[in-house]
């Protein structure tokens, strides 16, 4: 899901979606870099992502992922998820502790 | 339609992976670059932002692991590469795999071809058209084997006022001479049916017509069908329809031919249509059986209820025409016909099952310690990364590659042990024509489903166990984990069993073959190698040409004064019985004894000779003549006893002058003894000789009997000139089976020497099991124990003792199996007397049996010092040293 969003506005390359979501976690959710490889391709075999080479910032080559419409519609689909079940949780979690618990 | 995208990208990326490698490695390559380059700008040295960005990355090849294992056509590569280390380590270790490989297809091949014979038998036993509605009708209160018993009006009464049959017809077996102008007649065995008898099987002939209505009828032309082998080796496979023949003496038309391997029911070759004239329609000859087609959704318990219920009526009609004991009844036809054969197979496949079981035991403990000698390398690849399931999948594809091997070789094994099972059914046992043995689809898949099925099951539990790992304790220098206790007591059962089983089944195989070789010495006063035997059917039947005795006698007589004339015949001679082939019984009543009902007579044994048959067969005369052409007739009623006879009713006395009679089937006349001859055995579960006497053929007329032909030279020889002459005197009487005297008393021996040979085989395989698996108990122990067998070597130890380290678990495992073996093998033998297998005990039981307990020690001994004698011929430095 995180993958998703983060190429939903531009397409990127690997070492862009690793930057960016470290960025917009504000360094929180550090994960190992490596492991973004896999979910890419995998991503890429499900249709939910396309690839192709372009010129990176210092022009090199690099392999650039952007989002599918069928992407789109997966990432509003986990988003929606993800609220219902967050909200949920919230609500667990607020609740006014019962007598005796 | 992203996901179709998707999908594409799988294919495009499996079909050619270099690529897909070369663009990952880029893509990978990139990103450290740029991480990289964003510790540089933000101030490290060039090796600190380098170091950083591999950290931050993670483990690369790990990572591309993972994206390769998602990869479209994955399994097929690791597959593929499993599939090439199996084989290289195959080939490095050529005396393990040919070991296994030999085992395990001698098994399958075994399995295979008993499968063969069993689902024909079991699975598949009517291979004709709604063979499931077909029944036999029988009465089984007169013949124990449950066939015919039925007469034509009876047969007739079924058919019209039966509710439960769709159709019913019925035939007779007989055994007939078919004759033409052209050859020698030929016996054959021949059915008399209703005409639509083959009409309710649904098998047309292949040539010509079936029976029709009118060839049933009083008066109708005599036709005949042939079967297919008579067509090809008598006539060649011209077109015989139309042509004329002779059956049985009378003027036939073949109408037609029948197809190949048309046997039935069992072993017939002529067909002619049951005519109701004259005794035929009797109800008092009982010699039809009824074929029957059950309508749909009738039972047999039905069938018989309806059946029963047309006796009652029948009885009540013709009172005292009918047996009112009589149960008739219908079976399904393997009931019918296959009653013996089914539980010996099911017993047969039930003993090649278990000696397929302990093969695969067997290799498991093989392959077990096989891979414990692996560890350090199946450590290594856990450590660098393979999974649990990983590595069980490689060791499964060497134990599936082993077995595969295995398979190709117990292919081979059952195509050779169905070959042997057809000529064995060809030769002995009565079964229906329609039960074949051959390699058909079904057992070809029966063979991939074991194949595959052990080397499953043989691979699993080493593959398991051998990748239970710790780490730790592997990888540490010098350490080699062993096979827990349990699975030492296994083995060690393993052991004990393997040998047992052989040695019982080396017991039976021995005894069987001795015993049937003992047959050889049987009876050994009688030359049997220079007697030509042959066997002479006379049309005997009411009606025939020898319905009565005068004829036969002129015959018999006529015949045996010509084949005296041969040249190159010493003596010729007919009788009832060749000697060692039974006889005739009796009650007897020996003349001046107080008489006696004949229900609790002293029975005897006899055999209807002509003249010269004691000379022809080597029974020296001990007192007095033997019988002459003159005797038999009236007034000349004489006879011949041996001295078993003499000693017992007449004992201390000459028995020349004494009289006695037979009793049976009705009191004969006194018989007058003129000789007394020497004993020999009527058959071969006889341990001595009984008392037996010779009749005169003038006195007891039969319409079959032998002929017996003593030749100084080869027997066999006289073949053609005695089919020759017996033609001249009567072109419808045929000689068959002409053969030399063993080959008659061959038959005696079929049991013992199939049987003998199967468990042979048997044990053979039960054998290479037990050697290769004490040889890989052995070899295992040692290789755990290097380093100890080194150490006590260097201490002083000398090899003997050390060896005897080694060996004493195994060979005291052995000794055990062999002795449990023998305890049980004398057990298994004596049963197999009993069932019949043979006939005697050989004297020399006991010495065979002890000799392959031997033999087989001597195996295991063998097979185990192999690798105890190369284990210490290990310089102690070289065991000493690390692993």
């Amino acid at each position: 899901m995180l993958i998703l969003k983060a190429v939903q506005g531009a397409p990127m390359h690997g070492y862009g979606i690793s930057v960016r979501i470290r960025q917009i976690s504000r360094d929180v959710l550090q994960i190992e870099q490596g492991s973004l490889y896999p979910a890419l391709y995998r991503l890429e075999e499900q249709g939910w992502i396309e690839s192709e080479w372009g010129a990176s910032e210092n022009n090199r080559k690099a392999k650039f992922y952007s989002i599918t419409r069928t992407g789109r519609r997966q990432l509003e689909t986990e988003q929606a998820n993800w609220a219902r079940v967050s909200t949920a949780i919230n609500l667990v979690m607020d609740a006014e502790p019962e007598a005796g618990s | 339609m992203s996901a179709l995208k998707g999908w594409l990208l799988r294919l495009r990326r499996a079909a050619n992976p270099k690529a897909f490698e070369e663009q990952m490695a880029a893509e990978i390559q990139q990103h450290l670059e740029m991480e990289a380059a964003a510790h540089r700008a933000a101030g490290e040295t060039d090796l600190q932002a380098r170091r950083a960005a591999a950290v931050d990355f993670g483990p690369v090849e790990a990572y591309k692991e993972e994206v390769r294992d998602r990869r479209l056509g994955r399994c097929l590569t690791e597959l593929r590469q499993d599939a090439g280390y199996a084989l290289r380590l195959m080939r490095r270790n050529p005396g393990f795999s040919a070991a296994v490989i030999a085992t395990i297809g001698l098994a399958i091949g075994l399995n295979t071809a008993i499968f063969a014979a069993v689902s024909p038998i079991l699975l598949r036993p009517v291979d004709l058209p709604n063979g499931d509605r077909l029944v036999t009708v029988a009465d089984i209160s007169f013949h124990r084997t449950g066939r015919g018993a039925i007469s034509w009006p009876n047969f007739v009464a079924y058919r019209d006022r039966n509710q439960v049959f769709e159709r019913i017809e019925a035939g007779e077996s007989e055994s007939a001479s078919l004759g033409d102008n052209e050859q020698p007649t030929g016996q054959y065995n021949l059915m008399r049916i209703s005409p639509g008898l083959f009409d309710l099987i649904q098998i047309p002939p292949i040539l010509g017509r079936p029976f029709n209505a009118t060839d049933g009828q009083t008066g109708a032309e005599a036709v005949v069908l042939i079967g297919y082998h008579v067509w090809q080796s008598r006539y060649g496979g011209a077109d015989v329809v139309g042509r004329a023949v002779r059956v049985n003496g009378i003027p036939t038309t073949i109408v037609g031919v029948m197809p190949p391997r048309f046997k039935f029911p069992t072993d017939r070759d002529l067909w002619i249509p049951y005519v109701p004239t004259g005794e035929f329609a009797q109800r008092s000859l009982r010699e039809l059986t009824a074929f029957a087609l059950l309508k749909p959704g009738i039972t047999e318990a039905q069938a018989n209820q309806d059946l029963a219920r047309i006796n009652r009526e029948l009885i009540s009609e013709f009172p005292g025409e009918l047996d009112p004991k009589m149960v008739v009844l219908a079976r399904n036809l393997p009931a019918a016909y296959l009653r013996d054969a089914r539980p010996r197979t099911i017993l047969l496949f039930m003993a090649v099952g278990l000696v397929l079981a302990v093969a695969c035991a067997n290799i498991s403990n093989l392959m077990l310690s096989h891979g414990l000698a692996r560890q350090r390398e199946i450590s290594m690849r856990a450590a660098l990364g393979a999974s649990r399931g990983r590595l069980v999948r490689q060791l499964l594809m060497e134990s599936v590659l082993l077995g595969l091997a295995g398979g190709v070789l117990g292919f081979a094994l059952a195509l050779l042990g169905v070959r042997g099972l057809e000529l064995l059914a060809a030769t002995g046992a009565e079964l229906p024509y329609w039960i074949r043995f051959e390699i058909n689809f079904g057992v070809l898949l029966y063979l991939t489903l074991i194949t595959l099925l052990c080397s499953v099951i043989f691979g699993l539990l080493p593959a398991w166990r051998s990748t239970r790992i710790d780490l730790n304790a592997v990888l540490k220098i010098g350490a080699s984990p062993g096979a827990t206790a349990r699975e030492s007591r296994l083995v060690g059962a393993l052991t004990v069993l393997q040998f047992a089983f052989s040695v019982t089944l080396l017991s039976g195989a021995v005894i069987l073959w001795r015993s049937s070789q003992e047959i050889d010495k049987f009876n050994p006063m009688i030359p049997a190698a220079q007697i030509l035997t042959g066997s002479v059917q006379l049309l005997n039947k009411p009606g025939q040409a020898y319905a009565s005795a005068e004829p036969r006698r002129q015959f018999a007589s006529e015949l045996q004064a010509q084949l005296q004339a041969l040249p190159g015949v010493t003596f010729a001679a007919i009788g009832a019985h060749l000697p060692g082939l039974g006889a005739r019984s009796s009650p007897v009543e020996i003349e001046g004894t107080a008489a006696v009902p004949a229900g609790q007579a002293p029975r005897v044994s006899y055999i209807i000779q002509g003249p010269q048959y004691l000379e022809t067969v080597g029974l020296g005369m001990r007192a007095g003549r033997p019988i002459s052409a003159t005797d038999g007739g009236p007034g000349k009623e004489v006879a011949v006893v041996t001295a078993a006879f003499s000693r017992r009713y007449w004992p201390g006395e000459s028995p020349i002058g004494k009289r006695f009679r037979l009793l049976a089937p009705r009191p004969g006349p006194w018989l007058e003894v003129v000789g007394e001859c020497a004993d020999f055995l009527e058959n071969p579960t006889l341990v001595a000789p009984a008392p037996m006497v010779f009749i005169p053929y003038e006195h007891a007329a039969v319409g079959q009997f032998y002929v017996l032909l003593r030749t100084e030279g080869d027997p066999a020889g006289l073949a053609p000139a005695v089919r020759e002459l017996v033609a001249k005197l009567d072109a419808d009487v045929a000689v068959s089976l002409l053969r030399p005297l063993p080959a008659a008393l061959d038959e005696l021996r079929w049991s013992s020497r199939t049987f003998g040979m199967v468990f042979l085989i048997f044990a053979g395989a039960g054998l290479l099991t037990s050697a290769v698996g004490i040889y890989a108990t052995v070899a295992s122990a040692i290789s755990r124990r290097t380093r100890e067998i080194g150490i006590r070597l260097v201490l002083g130890a000398s090899v003997r003792q050390v060896m005897r380290l080694v060996l004493s678990r195994s060979l005291s495992q052995m000794f055990i199996g062999v002795t449990l073996g023998l305890l049980v093998g004398w057990k298994f033998v004596q049963l197999l007397g009993r069932i019949g297998l043979y006939f005697q005990l050989p004297s020399t039981a006991v010495p065979l049996m002890l000799g392959l307990a031997l033999f087989t020690i001597t195996i295991g001994l063998v097979a185990s010092f192999g690798p105890a004698r190369r284990a210490t011929r290990v310089p102690p430095t070289e065991a000493l040293r690390v692993e």
